[in-house]
C-alpha cells in the first residue's frame, strides 16, 4: 500500500483487479498524449489556484494539453496520486513521464528545462 | 496545522532542514513553505520535494494540509 492512499472506507483493501483498472486507465491515458495535466477543473474553467497556474504553464506553448478534471472522478482522485505516489493535485506527465506538481512545472519553466522538454514533442 | 508542527515533521524527516512557512489564506492549511537541506545536495527537483512531502503525508492524506507550495535549496 503506498504511503498516500487513503485507508479504503469499507475497511478491505481494493481488490486489486479494481486497482488495476484505474492504474491501466491512467497509463492509456499518459501513453496517449505527449501533455497531460491531472487536475482540478479543466483547462479552460480551472478550479484551484496551482492547478491553473499549470494548465497556463502548459498551455504557452500552443501545444495540445490533456486536461483530466479529477474533480469528476473521486476514483480517478485517489488513483492518480498512488500511481505516481505524488499526495497532491496538479500532476503533469509530459511524454509519459511524470514531472511533479505546479511548483516544479514552474521551476523547470523558469530555468529553460521545460521548453527543451515540450519543443522535443 | 501550526507552523510549527510542520517544521517538526519536516525535521523528523531531515534534521538539518531549516524551515520557513507563509500562510497563504490566513486558515493554516494552505502553505508556502521553504526547505533549506544539505540533504537536497546532488538530487533532481523531483526527489527533493519528495522528501518533504513524505515527511507531511499524514497532514496531507487528513488534510490538515489542503495546498502546499514548495521551494527548496541546499544552504
Amino acid at each position: 500500500m503506498s504511503k498516500f492512499s487513503l485507508p479504503i472506507a469499507s475497511g478491505k483493501p481494493a481488490a486489486p483487479a479494481a486497482q488495476g483498472s484505474i492504474h491501466d486507465q491512467i497509463q492509456a491515458i499518459i501513453d496517449a498524449h505527449p501533455i497531460v495535466l491531472f487536475m482540478k477543473g479543466t483547462p479552460e474553467m480551472p478550479q484551484c489556484g496551482f492547478s491553473a497556474r499549470a494548465a497556463n504553464i502548459l498551455q504557452s506553448f500552443g501545444k495540445p494539453v490533456h486536461g483530466v478534471n479529477i474533480l469528476a472522478d473521486p476514483e480517478l482522485r485517489q488513483g492518480i496520486k498512488d500511481f505516481s505516489d505524488w499526495p497532491t493535485i496538479p500532476q503533469i506527465y509530459v511524454k509519459g513521464e511524470f514531472l511533479g506538481g505546479s511548483d516544479i512545472l514552474m521551476e523547470m519553466y523558469q530555468n529553460g528545462e521545460l521548453q527543451k522538454l515540450i519543443a522535443a514533442i | 496545522m501550526e507552523p510549527e508542527a510542520i517544521e517538526a515533521a519536516i525535521r523528523a524527516a531531515l534534521p538539518d532542514a531549516e524551515v520557513v512557512c507563509y500562510d497563504l489564506t490566513g486558515t493554516q492549511d494552505h502553505w508556502q513553505i521553504e526547505v533549506t537541506s544539505a540533504h537536497f545536495k546532488d538530487l533532481p527537483l523531483l526527489r527533493q520535494h519528495r522528501l518533504v512531502k513524505e515527511a507531511l503525508a499524514p497532514h496531507l492524506l487528513n488534510r490538515t494540509l489542503h495546498a502546499l507550495s514548495l521551494k527548496t535549496r541546499t544552504p
